[in-house]
């Protein structure tokens, strides 16, 4: 199944299985269904539940806060993740305060998709990735799953049992992707698992050539950059026999740190890679509380890989330069090691 | 062959699309088609669409209806002469094929140097953890090799060489204690040999001992041709009744092996005899000569230019310094040190733990340290 298609059947069974659950978002109608058609087909069989808006972010997240507080189950779509600038006041100041502001009276179960990342070409203000802007956002929950979860059922899980507003981020270039969550994938090569639970709308993959080895270097990544991780890491194993497992989170705000720990005490070190600006990033929190955590089980300093401090350019050769790449994650690990 | 068809291949499809599937072959294998004409049609999640032939010739499609396909893949080709269809549609399914096969192995760029320097051949490899060698099992698998090597080289010092059908072996002297699945180890641990049957005089002993058959001489005899059995070993302690049932044995047409346990490490210079045990550990040095019926017990030590007599027992520990001559029917004693460049007589008994410092005619025991003669031995010597 594909990862636009995973999403796409979800939201068509919320919707049948709740008439409260509505899609709210810019050129979700068929025939168009949405710039990454992700909402295909939806407005045909339900029509009352699929609200196509004028070009408004701020008002179409201002308007769902206030159905989720009157007890329908809105997901915006924002077109771009760009976007989301538009609406930062509805979720700052509005849909993650509320609960606290009215004394624990009030839920905004608000779920907020962006399509975020590169890679396309789409220049500047649509090929951002911007939810570490929201990391020191109290109240919010940032999930954004890869091509090894199944991103429908996260969804689901977000959209049923959350009280509270979720900003759900899915990467652009993921969305023609396969979704790959059987139990060894590339042939039998890697071997996929998901680390024990700690909190139940949390899923954290770990990918590994050899489980039962301790590697040399854990990559931490979640969203897009989990299939360039995976590329990187059966490089270095076939290449110089470096073995690197990958931890791939679905939730990156609050990090689920106590699933993955025992995870970074095996290896000697990690790698923190996102897609995201590496300044002020979402790794960079990370790696602080790694080093709060089990500073004495590593061998060498935590490095962390994100984009440059850069707008993203719109020739997709420059591109190439500004986010981090396969080549790029290849040659941190071996600099790491030397 | 290149020149003589056109590779199909399907280019991007579409912003959300990486793979689509064929709904419909327009033309059929062998069909002919003209440049521009539509091949087959394709669906992605967002349309349908027709690809077109770039060349003209005969079509011959690689997949079916309802297969899915990737950007970039080839889906058909275009053969220019109908003469070469054949030829050419044979060729590339091998060519595929082959692809397909060397694929099955992934390897790692260590491991494939490692191999090419020791002259590996991937087919060597039947099992993998994950589908992927690397340096690791390359040095597992050398390490295997080198055993077998090692073990080869052994064989032909004993001269039992080219060896290829499973010999059965008789055991002469059945011991109900350890002594005796020493043999049976050592004579399991080689893939040529399997051990058969014991023969003992002692008639309380027969029926069975391991699991073994255990038979008198006689009924042994009578059974030997049917049994298929053509190799002998006596496993008796007494170095003279060894001598004598080897000599027997060897009448009736059959032929002893020695017992050299894989532990053992001699030299490739040392010449050795015939109904050889040579237990766990031990160790000969180059140029000795060892006489036929010897034993050489656990970790016995045994130095360079040493000569031992035939049907002398080595035991566990004793060492043996350089240039010894050691008589026939000898016992050399548990832990017992001979200095170098010493002679002993026939016959002679070394007790446990004594220091030979000096020579000694033959039938003496010698005790002690320095070892003195203590009295003459019962060694019955034969004539």
């Amino acid at each position: 199944m594909l990862y636009v298609e995973s999403i796409n059947n979800a939201l068509y069974n919320l919707m049948d299985l709740d008439s409260d659950v509505v899609l709210v978002g810019e050129d979700l109608h068929d025939p168009y269904g949405g710039a990454f058609k992700v909402s295909k087909g939806l407005s045909t069989s339900f029509p009352n539940q699929v609200i196509s808006t004028p070009i408004s972010e701020q008002a179409i997240v201002g308007a769902c806060v206030g159905m989720a507080m009157r007890g329908m189950k809105p997901i915006v779509e924002i077109m771009f993740g760009d976007f989301i600038t538009l609406c930062v006041d509805q979720i700052v100041n509005h849909a993650t305060k509320y609960h606290w502001m009215y004394n624990e009276q009030v839920n905004v179960p608000l779920v907020i998709r962006a399509p975020m990342g590169g890679g396309r070409g789409y220049g500047p203000t649509h090929s951002q990735s911007l939810e570490s802007m929201f990391m020191p956002v109290s109240g919010l929950k940032i999930c954004a799953p890869s091509i090894f979860h199944d991103p429908g059922s996260l969804l689901s899980e977000c959209v049923i049992n959350e009280n509270h507003p979720v900003l759900f981020i899915e990467n652009k270039l993921s969305y023609p992707k396969k979704i790959q969550i059987e139990e060894k994938l590339n042939g039998g090569n890697i071997h996929r698992k998901v680390l024990e639970k700690k909190n139940n709308s949390s899923e954290t993959i770990l990918l590994s050539l050899y489980p039962d080895e301790n590697p040399e270097i854990v990559i931490i990544t979640y969203g897009g950059m989990a299939e360039t991780a995976l590329n990187a890491a059966l490089d270095l194993f076939f290449e110089d026999e470096i073995l690197v497992n990958i931890i791939i989170l679905s939730v990156i705000r609050p990090i689920p740190i106590k699933e993955f720990l025992s995870e970074i005490k095996r290896a000697e070190s990690c790698l923190i890679l996102e897609e995201g600006n590496k300044l002020g990033g979402w790794g960079g929190e990370l790696a602080s509380q790694i080093y709060e955590t089990c500073f004495n089980s590593l061998v060498m300093p935590i490095q962390r890989l994100g984009s440059d401090d850069s707008p993203i350019p719109s020739s997709i050769y420059l591109e190439k330069n500004v986010i981090p790449s396969k080549e790029k994650i290849v040659k941190t690990v071996k600099s790491m090691r030397s | 062959m290149k020149n003589s068809y056109t590779e199909i291949t399907v280019s991007s499809l579409g912003v959300n699309d990486e793979n689509a599937i064929i709904t419909d072959l327009i033309k059929k294998d062998g069909d002919y088609v003209q440049k521009g004409e539509e091949l087959l049609s394709v669906e992605t999640t967002k349309s349908c669409f027709e690809i077109e032939s770039s060349s003209d010739g005969y079509v011959f499609n690689l997949f079916k209806i309802n297969d899915e396909i990737n950007v970039g893949q080839t889906i058909c080709l275009i053969i220019y002469e109908k003469s070469d269809f054949e030829k050419v549609t044979n060729e590339y399914l091998k060519e595929i094929k082959k692809t397909n096969k060397t694929n099955e192995f992934k390897i790692t760029k260590k491991a494939r140097i490692k191999a090419e320097k020791n002259k590996i051949s991937l087919n060597e490899f039947k099992e993998n953890f994950n589908g992927i060698i690397r340096e690791k099992d390359i040095d597992i698998l050398l390490q295997k090799n080198n055993l077998e090597k090692n073990y080869l080289s052994e064989k032909k010092i004993r001269d039992i060489a080219k060896v290829s059908v499973v010999k059965n072996i008789m055991i002469y002297g059945a011991v109900t204690s350890g002594a005796s699945l020493v043999d049976i180890e050592i004579i399991n641990s080689n893939p040529n040999y399997r051990v058969s049957c014991f023969v003992d005089d002692d008639t309380s002993k027969h029926g069975k001992l391991f699991g073994l058959p255990v038979l008198s001489w006689k009924e042994f005899y009578n059974k030997k041709n049917i049994l298929d059995i053509q190799d002998f070993f006596v496993s008796i302690g007494n170095g003279v009744a060894r001598s004598k049932k080897v000599s027997i044995c060897k009448k009736n047409g059959m032929s002893p092996i020695n017992l050299i346990h894989p532990s053992a490490e001699i030299s490739e210079s040392v010449t050795l005899g015939e109904n050889l045990l040579v237990k766990r550990g031990a160790i000969i040095g180059p140029n000795s000569f060892i006489g036929d019926g010897v034993f050489i017990d656990n970790g016995a030590v045994v130095s360079h230019d040493c000569k031992i007599g035939v049907y002398t027992h080595v035991a566990p520990g004793s060492s043996l310094g350089g240039n010894i001559d050691i008589g026939d029917f000898s016992i050399i004693g548990v832990g017992a040190s001979i200095a170098s460049d010493l002679t002993l007589g026939n016959g002679t008994i070394i007790t446990t733990g004594t220091a030979v410092v000096n020579n000694f005619e033959k039938l003496n025991v010698v005790q002690g340290n320095p070892g003195h003669r203590i009295g003459k031995s019962n060694i019955n010597l034969p004539k």
